[in-house]
C-alpha cells in the first residue's frame, strides 16, 4: 500500500539526506542518533496488543544526550501512528513506550535497568558501550566518523518483537 | 502484370485466387499470432519485472534509510541470474544514484556511459510501477515505499533483445511455416484448380474436336452436377441440335441429289429421244427429198429436153413454165433441207481458197434472167475486191447472195438493184441495195424469223418460203459474220452480208474453168459409163451429155457397172457415173469395186440426196465427186472434166 507525499516524509528524506553529507559524526552524533532510533522503529513489529492504537510511544531516559535530537526531529509519523515523545526516569512507568532509548554511563546501573525491562515489548536502543551484551537489544557506535550497530537478536525475540531482517545484515554484529 | 492476367489460363488463375487467398488469411494468421505473442511477452515482461521489483525495493528499505548502498548492491547482485536485466537503479527520494548493478566499478567508461543513458530515462519520479519502452530496452520504475513514506526508487532496465530474439525466433518459425503452406498450398492450389479446369478442359477439347472433324455425333461426358455439368449437357444438347439439323440437311441434300439424278435421267432420256426424233426428222427430210427430187428431176429433165426441142410456140412457153415452176420447187425443197440441216446443226462449213468475186459473179449470174424479166438494171461496184483470193466457203456465201439479190429483185418494181465489195479489214462486206418497197422499222426485228415476211399480204403478192433470211442469216452466222439490214419504207433496203474471209494466194486449179462453159460441145469423145435404175433418168442423162458430145453406155445397177468395167479392155470408159440407190448391188458397193479393178477410173456419184452425210458416204468408197439430181448439166459436165482433165481429148 503506497500512501500520498507528505511534508514529513519529505523532511525526513531531507533529513537523511543531511546525515549521508554531513560534516562530521561528533558534532551531528545526537541528531543522527535520534534518526537511526525511529528508523529502527520503521523495521520493528510489535506484538499486536501493542501495536494497536493510533500513537507510538518514543521514550527517553532522561541523561540522554539524544533527547535533544529526538526532541528537534520533525518527524511526527511513523506510518499511521503518530509519534509520542516522553522523557522517563529509571526505573520507572515504561507504559505506553514502545521504543526506549537508554544512556546511562553507569555499567552496573545500566545492567540492572535493562534486567527490570527483560521481556517487555519495548525496543531498547543504547549508545552505551557494550549495551547488547548488558541485555540491549540495538547498541549504537561510531566507528569510521559513521554511526555503526550491533543487535542482540536473542533479547529481542525474547521480548516478542519482530525485527526486519535487513536490518541484520547492516549490523555490524549480531548476538543471538 | 495486371494487362496479362487476362491471358493466363482458368487453371492458373483459379490456382492464384487459390493461393492468394491462402496466402492473405495465413499472412493476417501469422501476424496476429506474432503481434499477439509480442503482446503477451511483452506483459510477461511487465508481470515478471513488477514482482522483482517489489522484491529488491523491499529488500533496499533498510540500505535506503540507514544509507548502506553497499548493502543495496548486494541485494542488486542477485539480477545476475535474470540475464535479460541489464542494469537495474536505486535512487534517493531526490532521484540521485543510491545503488546501481552492475556495480559502477565493474562497468567500463562505455558501461559507464551505457549506465548513464539508463540513468536519463528518470524523467520523473514515479508514483506507481511504471513500464516504458525505450531505445530497444523496457524500463520498469516503481517507488520504494516505507511505512506509507516513500524511501525512494527502483529502476529495471530489461533488454528488449530478449523480446528481439524471441520475435526473430517466431519470425522464422512462422516463415518456415508459411513458407511450407505456400508449398502445400501451390500443390493443393494446382491439384484443386486442375479438378475445377479438367472438365473445363475436356468439354473444350470435344469442342475442338467437334469444330475439326464435322463430326457431331461427338458427345461431352458431363463429369459433376454442377455449373461445368450443366454447360456440358447444353453443349450436347446443342450438338444433338445440330446433329438434328444436319441429318436433315443432309438428308435434305441427298433428296435433293436424287431429284437432280432422276431429273437428269429424264433430261437425259428426253434428249435421246429428241435427238432420235431429230434423227428420225433428218432421215425423213433427206429420203422425202430423195423421193420428191427423184420424180423432179424427170420432170425437170424431161422439160429441159422438150423446151431444147420444141421450136418457139405454145408448147415451147408450156415447157418454160414447168421448168421455171419445178425450179421453184426444188430452191423450196433445198430451202428446207437447208433449214432441217441448220437447225440439226449438221450443216459443215467448207474452208477453201477461192477467188472473192466468183460467188458473187456466179449469184449474179443465177438471178440475171429474173431481173432482166422485170427489167431491172443490177449494177457492181467491186473494183478493189477484183483478183482477191480468200479462204472460206463460196458456195453458201453464193447462197446467201443469192436469197439477198432474189429479194431484192422480187421487192423491187423499178429501178436498179446494186452490189458492192468492200473489204474492210479482216471483214469482207457484201452489200445488197435496191430501190424496191422497203421495210416498215416495225417490221425489221422480225425479218430474219423462220417463215417471217413483212407481212402476210406480202406472201400472198410476192410468194416465197419466208425461210430464205433466216438461212441467210443462219449461214452467215456459221461463217462467223453477220446480215444487217437498213431500211426505209418507199425508198428502198439495203442488205449488208459481213463474213471474216482470210485473204490467201491464188489457186488457179481450184478455179472453175468458166472460159469452156458455153463453146460447142464440151465432153466430145469421153466414154461414160452410167449405173442408173430408173430409165427416164438415163433418158434425160442420155440426152444431156450426147448434146456436150459423149458418148453413153447404160447399165441398170451396180453389179452390171462392175461386170462391164470388169470386161473392158483397154480405155474403155474414160469416167463413171454411179446412182446410189439401185437394185441388186447400190452404188457404194459397185464403187468400191471397181476402184478395186480399176482404181485409176474415176467415178462420180449421181444421188437425189443432198445431205452431206451422203456425200461424205459417197466420198468414203472412192468417188471422186458427187453431183445431186436433179442435175444441172453445168455443174455434171464441169465435175466430169475435172476428173478427167489428164486425159487427152
Amino acid at each position: 500500500v503506497f500512501k500520498q507525499f507528505s511534508l514529513r516524509c519529505l523532511f525526513a528524506a531531507m533529513l537523511s539526506c543531511l546525515v549521508f553529507t554531513s560534516a562530521t559524526a561528533e558534532t551531528r552524533a545526537p541528531q543522527l542518533k535520534a534518526v537511526y532510533t525511529l528508523n529502527f522503529a520503521k523495521f520493528t513489529h510489535w506484538p499486536d496488543e501493542y501495536a494497536q492504537g493510533d500513537s507510538l510511544g518514543v521514550c527517553y531516559t532522561d541523561q540522554a544526550s539524544v533527547a535533544q535530537g529526538l526532541a528537534n526531529t520533525s518527524v511526527t509519523h511513523i506510518g499511521d501512528q503518530s509519534l509520542r515523545l516522553r522523557q522517563i526516569k529509571l526505573p520507572g512507568n515504561v507504559s505506553g513506550c514502545h521504543v526506549l532509548f537508554v544512556h546511562d554511563h553507569d555499567p552496573q546501573r545500566l545492567r540492572r535497568y535493562l534486567a527490570t525491562l527483560r521481556g517487555l515489548p519495548i525496543l531498547l536502543v543504547g549508545d552505551s558501550p557494550d549495551f547488547v551484551d548488558k541485555g540491549g537489544m540495538v547498541e549504537l557506535f561510531e566507528l569510521n566518523r559513521k554511526i555503526r550497530f550491533r543487535i542482540n537478536l536473542g533479547a529481542i525475540r525474547r521480548s516478542g518483537l519482530h525485527l526486519d531482517s535487513q536490518l541484520l545484515d547492516l549490523a555490524v554484529e549480531v548476538l543471538k | 502484370m495486371s494487362r496479362s492476367i487476362p491471358g493466363l489460363s482458368i487453371r492458373v488463375k483459379l490456382a492464384l485466387a487459390f493461393l492468394g487467398s491462402m496466402l492473405l488469411v495465413l499472412g493476417v494468421t501469422a501476424g496476429s499470432l506474432v503481434y499477439l505473442d509480442i503482446r503477451a511477452l511483452e506483459q510477461s515482461q511487465q508481470q515478471r519485472l513488477e514482482p522483482l521489483s517489489r522484491l529488491l525495493a523491499r529488500q533496499s528499505q533498510a540500505s535506503l534509510v540507514f544509507g548502506e548502498p553497499a548493502s543495496a548492491e548486494e541485494n542488486l547482485k542477485a539480477l545476475g541470474v535474470q540475464p535479460e536485466i541489464v542494469a537495474a537503479f536505486i535512487y534517493t527520494p531526490d532521484g540521485a544514484v543510491f545503488a546501481q548493478y552492475p556495480r559502477s566499478e565493474g562497468a567500463g567508461s562505455g558501461g559507464g556511459r551505457f549506465m548513464q543513458s539508463m540513468q536519463d530515462q528518470l524523467t520523473e519520479l514515479p508514483v506507481a510501477g511504471r513500464m516504458s519502452l525505450h531505445d530497444g530496452y523496457s524500463h520498469y520504475l516503481a517507488p520504494i515505499i516505507l511505512q506509507g513514506e516513500r524511501i525512494g526508487t527502483i529502476h529495471l532496465v530489461d533488454d528488449r533483445r530478449f523480446v528481439q530474439t524471441r520475435l526473430q525466433e517466431y519470425l522464422q518459425v512462422s516463415g518456415l511455416v508459411v513458407a511450407l503452406a505456400i508449398i502445400i498450398a501451390v500443390f493443393l492450389a494446382l491439384g484443386v484448380s486442375a479438378a475445377l479446369t479438367r472438365p473445363i478442359l475436356r468439354l473444350s477439347s470435344v469442342m475442338e474436336d467437334v469444330s475439326s472433324s464435322r463430326d457431331f455425333s461427338l458427345r461431352a461426358t458431363p463429369s459433376s452436377r454442377d455449373e461445368i455439368g450443366d454447360l456440358a449437357r447444353g453443349f450436347n444438347e446443342m450438338l444433338s441440335e445440330v446433329e438434328t439439323r444436319e441429318q436433315a440437311l443432309s438428308n435434305y441434300n441427298q433428296e435433293l441429289e436424287a431429284e437432280v439424278r432422276n431429273r437428269t435421267h429424264e433430261l437425259e432420256t428426253a434428249k435421246t429421244a429428241a435427238e432420235v426424233a431429230s434423227e428420225t426428222k433428218s432421215r425423213f427430210l433427206a429420203n422425202m427429198s430423195h423421193e420428191i427430187r427423184t420424180p423432179l428431176n424427170g420432170i425437170l429433165g424431161m422439160a429441159n429436153i422438150g423446151y431444147r426441142d420444141t421450136p418457139d410456140g405454145e408448147a415451147r412457153t408450156g415447157f418454160s413454165h414447168i421448168i421455171t415452176s419445178g425450179n421453184h420447187l426444188l430452191g423450196l425443197i433445198n430451202d428446207v433441207l437447208d433449214l432441217a440441216r441448220i437447225e440439226a446443226g449438221k450443216l459443215v462449213i467448207e474452208n477453201k481458197p477461192f477467188h472473192l468475186l466468183d460467188p458473187v459473179k456466179n449469184a449474179i449470174d443465177l438471178v440475171a434472167e429474173f431481173a432482166r424479166q422485170k427489167e431491172l438494171d443490177i449494177r457492181t461496184r467491186f473494183e478493189e475486191a477484183d483478183n482477191f483470193w480468200v479462204l472460206g466457203d463460196p458456195l453458201r456465201i453464193q447462197q446467201v447472195l443469192v436469197n439477198l439479190l432474189g429479194n431484192a429483185i422480187k421487192f423491187t418494181e423499178q429501178g436498179y438493184v446494186e452490189v458492192s465489195v468492200v473489204i474492210a479489214d479482216s471483214m469482207t462486206r457484201f452489200s445488197i441495195r435496191d430501190t424496191g418497197i422497203g421495210i416498215r422499222k416495225e417490221d425489221l426485228p422480225r425479218m430474219f424469223s423462220s417463215f417471217e415476211q413483212a407481212d402476210t399480204s406480202t406472201t400472198r403478192k410476192y410468194g416465197g418460203s419466208g425461210l430464205g433470211l433466216t438461212i441467210s442469216r443462219n449461214l452467215a452466222e456459221l461463217m462467223g459474220g453477220t446480215i444487217d439490214v437498213v431500211s426505209e419504207q418507199g425508198r428502198g433496203s439495203e442488205f449488208v452480208l459481213a463474213v471474216p474471209l482470210e485473204a490467201t494466194v491464188c489457186s488457179e486449179e481450184s478455179r472453175p474453168d468458166k472460159g469452156r462453159e458455153t463453146d460447142g460441145p464440151r465432153l466430145d469423145g469421153l466414154n461414160i459409163l452410167v449405173a442408173e435404175d430408173v430409165e427416164i433418168n438415163q433418158l434425160i442423162l442420155e440426152d444431156l451429155l450426147s448434146v456436150e458430145g459423149a458418148r453413153c453406155h447404160f447399165v441398170n445397177d451396180g453389179k452390171q457397172a462392175v461386170e462391164r468395167v470388169k470386161s473392158m479392155a483397154g480405155d474403155d470408159f474414160d469416167v463413171v457415173l454411179m446412182d446410189i440407190q439401185m437394185p441388186v448391188m447400190d452404188g457404194l458397193e459397185a464403187t468400191r469395186l471397181i476402184n478395186d479393178i480399176h482404181p485409176s477410173l474415176p467415178v462420180i456419184g449421181l444421188t437425189a440426196h443432198a445431205l452431206d452425210s451422203e456425200r461424205q458416204r459417197c466420198f468414203d468408197v472412192g468417188m471422186r465427186d458427187h453431183v445431186t439430181k436433179p442435175v444441172d448439166v453445168d455443174v455434171l459436165v464441169r465435175s466430169i472434166l475435172r476428173h478427167t482433165s489428164n486425159k487427152p481429148l
